[in-house]
C-alpha cells in the first residue's frame, strides 16, 4: 500500500512538474501567431464560398463572430508573450 | 433469413452509430493539422473498439449477465464503486458534449446561439426515452445516422491519393507540434473507445435476450459494423486533410467543421452537415444516457428495462430523467462545446484502464463464459492500447490544460 | 459453495421474476460444526454502506435511526442458486421495493405519461 502510495506521488509530481514548465513565451507566440494565420485563412475560405453561393448568410456571419472572438485571444496572448 | 437481417442491422448500427461530437472533432482536428498523419490513431481505436464490443455481447450472451450486473458480482461493491463512478463521470462528460453537438447543429441551421437550444434539445432526449422503446433507439439511431455517409461521399469527391492515405495507416511519430499530436491521437483513441458504445451495446445484447446462438452474429456485427464507422471517421479525417490543411487552417471552433462538407459537396454539404451533426449527436446522447441508466440500475439490482414504462422501473427512469437536464446545463453555463468534447475524449482515454481492465477479467473467467473465454490476441491487444492510451494521456492532458 | 463468490452481490428475483435487488449482506447463522451456516440474505438498507465505509454505515444510522428499509430473506427462502438468486417471497410485499414506489409515487409517477 505504501508502495503505491509513493508511485502515485511520484506520478503526481511529474505531472506537476511538467506542467509547470508549460510553455515558453516563444512557444506561446509562435502558436498565438499560427491561430491568427489560421483564422486568416479561414476567413479567406469563407469569403470564397460566399461567392459561390454554398454557405448561408447566418452561418457565415456565425464563422466571423467566431473568428472575432478567436484572434482577439491570440492577439491577447502575443501581447503576453511579448511583454515576458 | 432472420439472422441475416441481424447482422445487416448490426453492421448500420455500427457504421451509423460511429461518428459523433468526439470521433468527428478529434478527426477534422487530426486532419487540419497533420494531413494524413494519424489515421493510424484512428484504426488503433477502431481495432480496440471493435474487440471491446465484441467481448461486451459475448459476455451477455453466454452470461446472460450485462456487463454492470456482472461486474458488481464478480468484483463486490467496494472495487465495482471506482469504474462505475470513473464509467459514470466520463459518460456525463461525453453526454455534456453530444448535447453541444446537437445545439450548435441546431446554430448553423437556424442562427439562434447554442446555448437556447440546450433546454429543448434536453427535453426532446428525455422525451424519446421516456415514451420511446429500446427498439426504436437502437435502430432509429443507426438509421438515421446513415446520413453520415456524406462524409465518406464528400472524401470520394476530393479524390484522395490512395497511396497516401494509406500511408497514414502506418504509425509514425509526429513531423512537427509533438505535444498536439500526441494529445489529438490520445483524443482521437478516447473518441473511439468510448466506454458508453460497449456498456450499451451489452445492455442491447441483453433487452434483445441473445444467446449463446448469437455468437457469430456478434463477431460480425462487432468486426465489421465497428470497422466500417472508423471508415467514416477516417472519411471525415480525409475531408479535413484536403480541405484545410492545405490552407493551414486548424479546428478551434466547431463553427470551422462544415467546410469539411461544403467544399465538396456545396450548399448541399451544408445541410447534410447540419443533419448528420444532429442526427449523430442525438443518436448518442440518447445511448448515453440509457446506458447511464442501465449502469447505475443493473449495478444495483434494481428493475429496468427501456421497454417497460417509466413507472414500472420508477429508479431506472429516474437516472436518466436526472441526468439528462444536469448535462443540458453544462452546455447552458457556456462552456465550449469544441474545447468541452476534445478534453472528454482524452479523459476517456485515461481511464481507459479502469473503464476496460473489469471487462478482460471477466472475459477471461470461465465461470461467466464457460469455454467461451477470451483468446489471448484479444486480451493483448485490448490490454495494450488502453495501457499506452493511458500513459500517454496521463502526460499530454496536463500539458494540453495548462499549456493554453 | 462460497459465500462471497455465489451469493453476496447477486442478483435477487422473486417468485413472479421480478427483480427485487442486489444481496447486500448476508446474515450467518450458528455453525454447524465445521460449516457456516446462513441465516439468511439482506437486500437494502444501510446493508451495502458498512461494505464501502463503516463511519459512513454508522452516520447514516444514526440519521435513519436503525438500518433503514433492509429486507431480509430468510434461507429457507431462498429456492435456486444459478445466475440469479430466486426467493420464494413477492417482492411487492417486502420493504425492498419501498424506494422503488416511493420514487414512482412521489417523482416518475407525477410525470404524464409515465
Amino acid at each position: 500500500m505504501r508502495r503505491v502510495r509513493l508511485l502515485c506521488g511520484l506520478t503526481l509530481a511529474g505531472i506537476v512538474f511538467l506542467g509547470g514548465c508549460g510553455k515558453s513565451p516563444a512557444d506561446q507566440a509562435r502558436e498565438a501567431t499560427t491561430t491568427l494565420a489560421s483564422w486568416k485563412a479561414t476567413l479567406r475560405l469563407l469569403e470564397a464560398q460566399e461567392a459561390r453561393g454554398v454557405v448561408p448568410e447566418a452561418y457565415a456571419g456565425q464563422v466571423r463572430r467566431a473568428a472575432e472572438e478567436e484572434r482577439e485571444k491570440a492577439t491577447a496572448e502575443l501581447r503576453k508573450a511579448g511583454s515576458r | 433469413m432472420s439472422k441475416l437481417f441481424e447482422i445487416a442491422l448490426g453492421v448500420i448500427t455500427g457504421i451509423g452509430g460511429f461518428l459523433e461530437a468526439g470521433s468527428l472533432t478529434t478527426a477534422a482536428q487530426a486532419g487540419a493539422a497533420f494531413g494524413y498523419q494519424l489515421i493510424w490513431a484512428i484504426a488503433v481505436g477502431t481495432v480496440c473498439i471493435a474487440f471491446l464490443v465484441e467481448m461486451a455481447g459475448r459476455l451477455a450472451a453466454v452470461s446472460r449477465h450485462a456487463l454492470p450486473d456482472a461486474m458488481r458480482e464478480r468484483f463486490g461493491i467496494r472495487f465495482f464503486l471506482l469504474p462505475l463512478a470513473a464509467v459514470a463521470l466520463v459518460s456525463f462528460l461525453v453526454l455534456a458534449s453530444e448535447i453541444g453537438g446537437v445545439t450548435l447543429a441546431l446554430e448553423f441551421a437556424t442562427g439562434i446561439s447554442h446555448r437556447w437550444w440546450a433546454i429543448p434539445t434536453a427535453l426532446s432526449i428525455w422525451l424519446l426515452l421516456w415514451k420511446g422503446t429500446f427498439g426504436m433507439v437502437e435502430k432509429g439511431t443507426s438509421m438515421l445516422g446513415l446520413v453520415t455517409l456524406a462524409f465518406v461521399v464528400a472524401a470520394l469527391t476530393l479524390h484522395p491519393h490512395p497511396a497516401e492515405v494509406a500511408r497514414g495507416l502506418v504509425p509514425r511519430g509526429p513531423t512537427h507540434d509533438a505535444a498536439r499530436y500526441w494529445f489529438t491521437a490520445v483524443s482521437i483513441v478516447g473518441a473511439s473507445v468510448s466506454p458508453y458504445l460497449f456498456y450499451f451495446y451489452s445492455a442491447g445484447a441483453v433487452e434483445d435476450q441473445w444467446d449463446e446462438g448469437y455468437l457469430t452474429i456478434n463477431r460480425i456485427t462487432a468486426g465489421v459494423g465497428m470497422t466500417f464507422g472508423g471508415a467514416v471517421a477516417v472519411a471525415a479525417l480525409v475531408c479535413a486533410a484536403l480541405v484545410l490543411h492545405p490552407q493551414g487552417i486548424q479546428v478551434d471552433r466547431f463553427e470551422q467543421i462544415p467546410f469539411l462538407l461544403t467544399s465538396p459537396l456545396a450548399r448541399a454539404g451544408f445541410w447534410l452537415f447540419v443533419g448528420a451533426l444532429f442526427i449523430a449527436c442525438f443518436g448518442a446522447a440518447l445511448e448515453i444516457a440509457l446506458q447511464l441508466a442501465y449502469l447505475v440500475a443493473q449495478g444495483f439490482g434494481w428493475r429496468w428495462g427501456e421497454n417497460l414504462q417509466p413507472r414500472e422501473a420508477a429508479r431506472f427512469a429516474l437516472v436518466y430523467t436526472v441526468v439528462i437536464p444536469l448535462a443540458a446545463l453544462v452546455i447552458l453555463s457556456g462552456i465550449d462545446p469544441l474545447k468541452l468534447t476534445v478534453i472528454s475524449m482524452a479523459l476517456t482515454a485515461l481511464s481507459l484502464p479502469v473503464t476496460v481492465v473489469p471487462l478482460l477479467i471477466l472475459m477471461n473467467d470461465p465461470q461467466y463464459l464457460n469455454e467461451h473465454t477470451n483468446g489471448w490476441v484479444s486480451n493483448v491487444a485490448v490490454l495494450a492500447v488502453s495501457a499506452i492510451a493511458c500513459l500517454v494521456a496521463l502526460v499530454a492532458l496536463p500539458l494540453e490544460i495548462l499549456g493554453s | 459453495m462460497l459465500i462471497g463468490r455465489d451469493i453476496l452481490d447477486q442478483q435477487v428475483v422473486d417468485r413472479a421474476g421480478r427483480l427485487m435487488g442486489k444481496v447486500d449482506g448476508v446474515v450467518l447463522g450458528p455453525p454447524e460444526g465445521e460449516d457456516a451456516r446462513i441465516a439468511g440474505i439482506v437486500i437494502g438498507g444501510t446493508t451495502l454502506l458498512w461494505r464501502i465505509h463503516r463511519g459512513l454505515a454508522r452516520w447514516a444510522e444514526r440519521k435513519l435511526g436503525g438500518e433503514g428499509r433492509a429486507t431480509f430473506v430468510p434461507w429457507a427462502k431462498v429456492t435456486k442458486i444459478g445466475i440469479d438468486i430466486k426467493v420464494d417471497v413477492d417482492a411487492p410485499r417486502t420493504r425492498a421495493f419501498h424506494w422503488e414506489n416511493w420514487v414512482r409515487d412521489h417523482l416518475i409517477g407525477r410525470i404524464p405519461g409515465a
